[in-house]
């Protein structure tokens, strides 16, 4: 029952950070990159609802933008990740052998890098940027898609339904694809959700120390890295970007709980 | 146990090699030419080619990684391009730091998580458990940076109890290096706690529902022998995996920290690198940490037996 409202706050959580992000496509009560210096680090009014930076930038208006700049880097990953792994991971299962061998001891040499460190070794490489964020955190995640997808389809590979596919005269990689993928379908939903926080925990910490999205747009992680110059004179700016990535893991973990006991009922008594 | 050790221990050699393949590319895949960064705005054609020569950069790409591993396995990993230290020497140096606070923060933090989760696990669903759930699903969801931020603002800043930048060594003043690891520890220790409880609470629910634990409580055995003796043992080996598992993310966790308490670690010193180019520290600092991960995980399961004298892989 409290495993349900733990669901439904996630739910809600998620909602209204998503909701948040697309109404700051229509607009925000200010331009999130104009400066304005007579307004500088001003504290929360009624004007300024969470305060000014140190360009005089309205906190607020930036916290909306970069929601949407989190939130597509986050999701931009998980499609990368998914689809990538689970190619590589269906093709080295299904055909085992050699490719199957090479496959997963390169997958394992991948998996010795911390995923934040591996991100952060590619960053070095392609330099800040949007889309290189997204490689970066996708290739970084991609290993524990391919051992997931591989597990799976190693197990579903002798079983009759894929025998009869290829008795059809179907090719191996059609089968491979029609009929060993959609088994890893409720197992690819939670780890995508939980690459959607894990992502979303290392792209704040990516822009965080000026590696991630380049400034002049904002994202949680270079807002609290402003922020951190100015704890003197405006504590708030520390609080209000840190609090936001922490409400959106926040729902982001309830929901994945959830999905996870409603998906695998064996661990529904746990 | 003989053969499963040699065995586990022969598996970790292709993929060290693979690791430092991937290290040795991913310098090789940076735009430009690596001996122009090294000369920098000097423009002079010779002493381009010196420093290729040097590198070794007109040999063929297989040979030039033989040579380069060759180095790396005698501890060549070259010099800095900031600093011209050894960055051998340098990494070591570092590593000190990145060591004690992610060792203290785990050892601190096993204190904590491994009773309250078995006991958690042992009244299940009850006041204390969801209490426990409540709190590690706030404590997965923080994160450490941002602890740390709140930690600088509380402690440092409002109250001015505790030192909120900089480093000092406890081997030059026991106290004050512990007042200057007090905030970092905490701020990584939050996240470790929740997520350690959360494993062994689930790990040790998995255990009590089996039939070795019916049959301790049925001869009669008090409840705190059948939970501390019985269970926590078997209980506890997934931990021990999931630990070597989270030291990949802690490392990654300390660049962070280190950052925002500006500690000498190694963490900082790969940032800095990438900030400043500096490819041999770059390429030092990763082929560290990624083997630092690949032994922690061969002990890890060299330990395993012990705590379930079962695997015999």
């Amino acid at each position: 029952m409290l495993r349900r409202a733990n669901g439904a706050i996630g739910v809600a959580l998620l909602t209204l950070v998503a909701v948040t992000a697309l109404a700051g496509i229509i607009g925000t009560p200010y331009d999130p990159l104009v400066l304005s210096f007579e307004d500088r680090l001003e504290a929360p009014s009624a004007e300024h609802w969470l305060g000014t930076d140190q360009f005089g930038r309205d906190t607020f208006s930036r916290l909306v933008t970069a929601a949407r700049t989190s939130l597509a880097v986050s999701f931009a990953t998980v499609l990368l990740a998914l689809s990538a792994g689970t190619l590589i991971g269906a093709v080295s299962g299904y055909l085992g052998g050699w490719t199957d061998r090479i496959a997963m001891t390169v997958i394992d040499a991948l998996m010795a890098f911390p995923g934040l460190l591996l991100a952060l070794a590619i960053m070095a490489v392609v330099g800040p940027h949007r889309y290189g964020v997204v490689v970066a955190l996708g290739l970084a995640y991609t290993p524990n898609v391919v051992r997931i997808v591989r597990g799976i389809v190693l197990s579903v590979r002798e079983k009759e339904y894929v025998e009869a596919s290829r008795a059809l005269g179907n090719s191996e990689l059609y089968t491979a694809l029609t009929h060993a993928v959609p088994a890893c379908i409720s197992a690819l939903t939670v780890i995508g959700t939980s690459i959607f926080g894990s992502a979303l925990l290392s792209e704040s910490a990516l822009s965080f120390l000026g590696l991630g999205v380049p400034p002049p747009a904002p994202t949680w992680g270079g807002l609290l890295a402003d922020a951190t110059m100015y704890m003197d004179a405006a504590p708030w700016l520390s609080i209000f970007p840190g609090l936001a990535i922490s409400l959106t893991l926040l729902g982001i973990n309830l929901f994945g709980d959830a999905l996870r006991d409603y998906l695998d009922p064996r661990m529904n008594r746990l | 146990m003989l053969n499963y050790a040699v065995r586990r221990l022969l598996m970790t050699i292709p993929t060290f090699l693979i690791v430092a393949a991937m290290v040795f590319t991913l310098i090789r895949l940076v735009p430009g030419d690596p001996a122009a960064v090294m000369v920098g705005d000097l423009d002079d054609p010779t002493v381009l080619a010196e420093v290729r020569e040097q590198l070794g950069l007109d040999e063929p790409l297989p040979l030039q990684f033989g040579m380069w591993l060759q180095g790396v396995l005698q501890g060549e990993l070259g010099t800095s391009l900031m600093t011209g230290e050894d960055v051998l020497d340098a990494m070591l140096r570092r590593f000190g730091v990145t060591g004690q606070i992610v060792a203290i923060s785990i050892f601190l933090a096993m204190l904590v998580a491994v009773p309250v989760g078995l006991l958690a696990a042992w009244k299940q669903n009850g006041r204390a458990d969801l209490a426990t759930m409540t709190l590690v699903i706030l404590g997965v969801s923080v994160p450490s940076f941002w602890v740390g931020i709140l930690l600088i603002l509380v402690f440092g800043v409002e109250l001015g109890w505790l030192p909120t930048i900089g480093y000092v060594s406890i081997g030059d003043d026991f106290g004050q290096g512990i007042r200057y690891l007090i905030l970092p520890v905490a701020a990584l220790l939050l996240t470790e706690m929740a997520s350690l409880a959360r494993m062994m609470r689930s790990s040790t629910i998995e255990v009590l529902r089996l039939e070795y634990i019916t049959h301790a409580r049925a001869k009669g055995l008090p409840e705190r022998t059948v939970l501390w003796r019985h269970a926590l043992p078997n209980a506890f080996a997934p931990v021990l995996t999931v630990l070597g598992l989270m030291l990949g993310s802690l490392l990654g966790g300390a660049v962070v920290i280190e950052t925002v308490f500006t500690l000498p670690g190694l963490g900082r010193f790969l940032v800095d690198g990438i900030y400043a180019r500096d490819y041999p520290v770059v390429q030092g600092t990763l082929l560290l940490v990624a083997g630092i991960y690949v032994i922690t995980n061969l002990v890890v399961d060299l330990l395993y037996p012990i705590f379930d004298p079962r695997v015999r892989l």
